[in-house]
């Protein structure tokens, strides 16, 4: 499969340290992967590009991950994408069953986690219609996640 | 004083500590290594860890015990805590705590690339004063923890 028909990930994490673990574990898997670490960036990547699957971290601050998920559904209600939701067991987070297909408990097992995003992304088929997405994947652009969260701190 | 990110590998077995010791020193990482929670929590007295790879079925103070004593430090104090687990799903992992879970038998290349990910996203702090030179400075990485 060429780079650019491998399925298309966004992962959705506030905590720099995880969301670079996670970033680095699903790139060397046959994916394309973005990374934001607020509701409102993933809410910019998901009105440009079509992702067959979304993990994000339901413990956002300010129930960011809700909203979001609100806002996705209500902006692009033909997307297809699945959806996986990781949260503290112990904060007992409400999850939407009709959006979210699964849940992963946190602290995440990142080789299970990494094997249901290959697994699930596989399953998910092409949009009919999708975005004309011109952005090149993170996970294309070595090392920009790491930047970006590196002048972070 | 050192200005580094350290790693601490918390492990009973022989193997895995020299594995993990050798191959993040290869990476470049200073790495320290514990042959059980005792010896782990005597080497986070002496020396500031940015990562810790924590075993969870040890002699002497297991994994567990060692969790509750940094969820009793402040956080800014904590380590980025990495949980190497084997059979059963481990009990009630605090998300605080720990970062992520790792099954053992692990993918070498993947723990590896986590660690290295992880430390890019923390900051550089200085070292303790009374912080010895890390074990992969010297030979048999691993395999003779040095607690002073």
């Amino acid at each position: 499969m060429k780079k650019d028909e491998q399925p298309r990930v966004l992962i959705v994490e506030d905590n720099d340290a995880i969301r670079v673990m996670l970033f680095t574990i699903l790139r060397h898997q046959p994916l394309n992967v973005d990374t934001a670490s607020t509701a409102d960036e993933a809410l910019m990547h998901v009105l440009e590009c079509d992702y067959a699957l979304i993990l994000i971290d339901m413990d956002l601050p300010h129930c960011a991950a809700e909203r979001f998920l609100r806002e996705f559904n209500a902006r692009r209600p033909e997307a297809t994408s699945f959806i996986i939701a990781v949260r503290d067991p112990k904060k007992q987070t409400a999850i939407d069953s009709s959006v979210v297909i699964a849940v992963l408990n946190k602290p995440i097992e990142i080789d299970t986690m990494a094997e249901v995003v290959r697994e699930c992304a596989f399953l998910v088929p092409p949009p009919d219609d999708p975005l004309p997405c011109g952005k090149t994947p993170e996970s294309e652009q070595y090392g920009r996640a790491e930047r970006n969260s590196y002048f972070a701190n | 004083m050192a200005i580094e990110k350290r790693v601490l590998v918390v492990d009973d077995d022989d193997a895995i500590r020299a594995l993990l010791c050798t191959i993040l020193r290869r990476r470049g990482l200073p790495v320290d290594s514990a042959r059980n929670g005792a010896e782990a929590l005597a080497r986070c007295e002496q020396c500031r860890y940015a990562v810790v790879l924590l075993d969870l079925m040890m002699p002497q103070l297991n994994g567990y015990e060692v969790l509750n004593a940094f969820g009793k430090r402040k956080r800014e104090d904590r380590p980025l805590i990495l949980v190497l687990t084997a059979g059963a799903e481990p009990r009630n992992l605090s998300a605080d705590l720990v970062a992520g879970t790792i099954r053992k038998p692990f993918d070498v290349e993947m723990i590896v690339d986590t660690i290295s990910a992880a430390l890019t996203t923390l900051a550089n702090r200085e070292q303790l004063e009374e912080c010895p030179p890390a074990d992969s400075d010297m030979d048999g990485c691993g395999l003779n923890p040095r607690v002073n």
